[in-house]
This record gives structure tokens, C-alpha cells and sequence, in this order.
């Protein structure tokens, strides 16, 4: 059924119950809207010896986006910004259907994978990941400015 | 004697043309999309409840109705600039909720 596609149970699971819907102390924070259906998402990370120490998110909008902030929350928390910094480039792929999803990598995330069928959807689900890749940027060029003092 | 209660495939084509109105009005940028993507939940949530019953099938009936009187009430379309392929989904889930309510008793 098409509607399971889209909203498969994972997906509502995480719109109706958001896991790490919080700010985060010490974070790093970073937001972006989605202006196609008003989706904001502000992701707080708190990065510590190279590793996603602590992360939540804090946001409104669809339940794509929604769910796709909350499974990253889970999928990334305790990873190396390194590895971190890969999955949202996996997810991304994904998404646009240019890489063909890792289950063992991806886990719940897979379940994303039917958004890619709706085009306008997809920026729902890579908004929050979008808002990762910068946040990590800018942790990275806090560190590169922090060396160089 | 009661009129039949909906078959799987009925079921599946009222979802589909609620879908399609909740995507056709994403792609149109409306800003009732994230209300009527909400009011989709509900509906596939109804119909998770079951409709092996007369209440079944009313919850889903209620479900519907929200979804198009949602649609209804945009004021893009209330204002006329609706958008033909969007009233054309709407026109698709009322005609296929006609056909729901009418068996749905009480």
C-alpha cells in the first residue's frame, strides 16, 4: 500500500514519540527551515574528543522531517564525528538513490528509504541531516581556528 | 438488510486518495500540508484500528472528513488559486468518501 511507503510504522513511532527532543548543555546548536512546508529543525551537539558526546534536537513540522531529526538523534549519539559525518553522507545517498541503503549501517534509518518515491519529500527527510553536516563543519572549524590561536 | 462493510481494496483507495491530496498539497507548498499530513495519521490510524465494524468504519469515515474538510478550508483554495491537480485529488477522496459514509450507519 503506497501510504505504508511513506509512513511506515517506524516513522510514526518517531513523529508520535520524538526520541532526544531536547536541548542539549554545552552544545553546539544549529538551525535550518525547510520554506517548501515550513519544517525547522535546530540540532544541539555536544562534541567532545572527537566523538558526539551528547545530541538532541528541538524543531516543528511534518512528520517526515520530524522522524528523520529523531532517528539521527539515535543513530549518531556516542559515534565519531568521523563516522558520524559519513552516515549523513550514506543517508543523503540514499535519499537521492545513489548509494543502495547498508541495513547494518543504516538500521531504522532504512526505513526512510521509501520517502525518495515522493521528491517532494526528500528535503523533509535530509533537512536534519543537512543541519548535522553543518553542525559538524562548524565544530570542526571551531577546533582548526582553536589550534591555530 | 446493513450495507456491506468496505473491502481491503476499497480501504486501500481511500488512503491512496487521502495521500495524494496530503502530497499534492506538499508539492503545492500549502501551508495546511503539515495539518493535513497529521490528519492522514489519524485516518491510517483508523483504519489500523480495523473496520470490521460498523464503529471501525465510522472512525474511519470521521478520520476522512477531516482530512477533506482540512483540505476544504485552505485558504489558497478558498481564495480560488487551489490549483487544478490539487482540487482534482480532493474531488477523488470526497467521491470515494461519498461512497464510505454511505454505509457507515449512525
Amino acid at each position: 500500500m503506497p501510504l505504508d511507503d511513506l509512513y511506515k510504522e517506524v516513522i510514526l513511532d518517531h513523529y508520535k514519540h520524538p526520541r532526544n527532543k531536547r536541548a542539549v548543555d554545552g552544545a553546539l546548536s544549529v538551525s535550518r527551515n525547510n520554506p517548501l512546508c515550513g519544517d525547522e529543525i535546530t540540532i544541539h551537539a555536544h562534541l567532545q574528543d572527537g566523538k558526539v558526546a551528547a545530541i538532541g534536537f528541538e524543531g516543528q513540522g511534518c512528520s517526515i522531517s520530524q522522524a528523520s531529526a529523531s532517528m539521527l538523534t539515535e543513530a549518531v549519539d556516542g559515534k565519531s564525528v568521523q563516522d558520524a559525518g559519513a552516515l549523513a553522507r550514506d543517508f543523503r545517498g540514499m535519499m537521492e538513490g545513489a548509494v543502495e541503503p547498508d541495513e547494518d549501517q543504516l538500521g531504522d534509518l532504512v526505513a526512510l528509504q521509501g520517502v525518495a518515491k515522493y521528491p517532494v519529500r526528500i528535503k523533509c527527510a535530509v533537512l536534519a541531516w543537512d543541519v548535522l553536516q553543518e553542525t559538524l563543519g562548524q565544530a570542526e572549524d571551531g577546533a582548526a581556528v582553536a589550534e591555530g590561536s | 438488510m446493513e450495507p456491506p462493510l468496505p473491502k481491503e481494496a476499497e480501504v486501500s483507495q481511500l488512503e491512496e486518495a487521502a495521500l495524494k491530496v496530503v502530497e499534492t498539497a506538499h508539492g503545492m507548498r500549502f501551508a495546511s500540508a503539515t495539518l493535513l499530513e497529521r490528519r492522514l495519521v489519524e485516518l491510517r490510524d483508523a483504519v489500523e484500528g480495523g473496520l470490521e465494524t460498523q464503529a471501525g468504519l465510522r472512525a474511519v469515515v470521521t478520520a476522512s472528513r477531516r482530512v477533506v474538510d482540512g483540505a476544504s478550508t485552505d485558504h489558497l483554495l478558498k481564495s480560488g488559486r487551489g490549483g487544478a491537480p490539487f482540487v482534482t485529488a480532493l474531488r477523488g477522496l470526497r467521491q470515494i468518501l461519498r461512497e464510505f459514509e454511505s454505509r457507515a450507519k449512525g
